[in-house]
């Protein structure tokens, strides 16, 4: 049996997420738009899969940040 | 700047007539900060992030809920409601997004915001949204309300608000409201809440104006990071005599108000000086915006907030700014 190895982040990488957030969204297409709700959907899996989705430490968040591994910040958004 | 402030009256300087809980708490936090934060009008330059980022993520779910009433999908409404989030966010004059250089508060952390909250919440909330009679769902609610107690002019003092969204739970009404917030969701972050003013404005609120006999508020917060989002609901009950003992509070302090903008008539060279500062606050709620006015001499605070601070005018009859 084959698989189709598919992108953790759905259907959109970062670099086209990003020239999506950089255009005028009036004129998104639907299916532009789903592509944007998916990248999160799927970034929202690999988070919940993390070590760090289980942590509530007390205090500010900063040290609760410095741990996770995720690089949403890469997209110079 | 009172006059044109319909929340204020037109006939008594500086006296507060309509009051949301942005203005009540802030009152309560120390005299001097509301003065020159709703009274005066004055905003530290740095600080609409906060506001603008809580604004666009109130409009949101707003939407979404809205949608889904009108029977609407959740993936339809997730889509709808991120569009149209995104062109809120769209500078249409500038040609370009919504620049915020908060690395909490910005676009990206919006966007993404809205989408994790509804996966979480939208398709399976335990929370159900009340449909009023009419069909409308009760969401982004705006209140106002006569109290019975009489301002200088014999004209009652008026309770107004937002309130996000009216749910049942359980066989019970409760408000539910949403914060943000780059803490973490401890449960100390929710023991806040009681007692707490705004959220014991919106469950009287509820009581008064929409004939619901709400059991309190349910705070949904979320804490918003550089790379992630994260969301705890936690309860802020109210007894009907906590809310009765609430409310009796309220009177005394709307009273205190009104004595101090009855001061500040015969104060006219220094009319902040009407309101005395609580200096056990300054360093409370993350540092009071005003201690770098307040530490300086009076003579050179108006030039002070003139260089640091920018004009806005705090209308809670107007504008949503309770967030």
């Amino acid at each position: 049996m084959t698989t189709t190895p598919t992108s953790p982040l759905g259907e959109v990488d970062e670099r086209s997420l990003e020239a999506i957030f950089a255009s005028n969204p009036g004129d998104l297409t639907d299916e532009e738009v789903g592509r944007v709700v998916e990248y999160f959907e799927a970034k929202r899996q690999q988070f919940l899969t993390s070590p760090e989705a289980k942590t509530k430490g007390p205090g500010k968040a900063k040290k609760v940040e410095a741990d996770v591994n995720l690089k949403l910040e890469d997209l110079g958004l | 700047m009172t006059t044109a402030n319909s929340s204020f009256s037109p006939i008594i300087p500086r006296l507060q007539m309509a009051w949301d809980s942005t203005s009540m708490g802030t009152f309560k936090e120390c005299p001097r900060k509301y003065y020159y934060s709703i009274v005066a009008g004055w905003q530290p330059r740095d600080m609409s992030v906060h506001l603008t980022f809580g604004l666009h993520y109130h409009a949101a779910l707003e939407r979404y809920h809205r949608l889904k009433a009108k029977g609407m999908d959740h993936a339809q409404a997730l889509r709808a409601t991120v569009k149209q989030a995104l062109i809120d966010t769209w500078d249409a004059a500038r040609q370009r997004p919504w620049s915020s250089d908060h690395k909490y508060k910005n676009r990206l952390t919006l966007i993404r915001t809205v989408v994790w909250y509804l996966n979480q919440f939208g398709p399976n909330d335990s929370i159900r949204t009340v449909i009023f009679a009419d069909g409308s769902p009760a969401v982004e609610l705006s209140f106002r309300f006569q109290t019975n107690v009489l301002g200088p002019d014999a004209q009652p003092y008026l309770i107004c608000g937002h309130l996000d969204r009216l749910g049942e739970l359980g066989g019970m009404i409760y408000g539910n409201d949403n914060k943000t917030t780059s803490w973490s969701l401890t449960p100390e972050f929710f023991e806040k809440y009681s007692p707490d003013n705004q959220m014991s404005t919106y469950s009287f609120a509820g009581k008064i104006v929409y004939h619901e006999p709400m059991r309190g508020m349910i705070v949904d917060a979320a804490q918003v990071l550089v790379t992630f989002s994260r969301f705890e609901r936690g309860f802020a009950p109210r007894s009907e005599a906590q809310l009765d003992e609430w409310y009796e509070d309220w009177t005394y302090w709307v009273k205190m108000a009104e004595h101090f903008a009855i001061r500040s008539v015969n104060k006219q060279g220094d009319p902040a000086g009407a309101w005395p500062m609580n200096d056990k606050s300054c360093s409370h709620f993350g540092g009071c915006p005003f201690l770098s006015i307040c530490s300086k001499d009076p003579a050179v605070r108006e030039m002070w907030l003139k260089a640091n601070f920018v004009h806005r005018t705090w209308d809670p009859l107007q504008i949503r700014g309770d967030i």
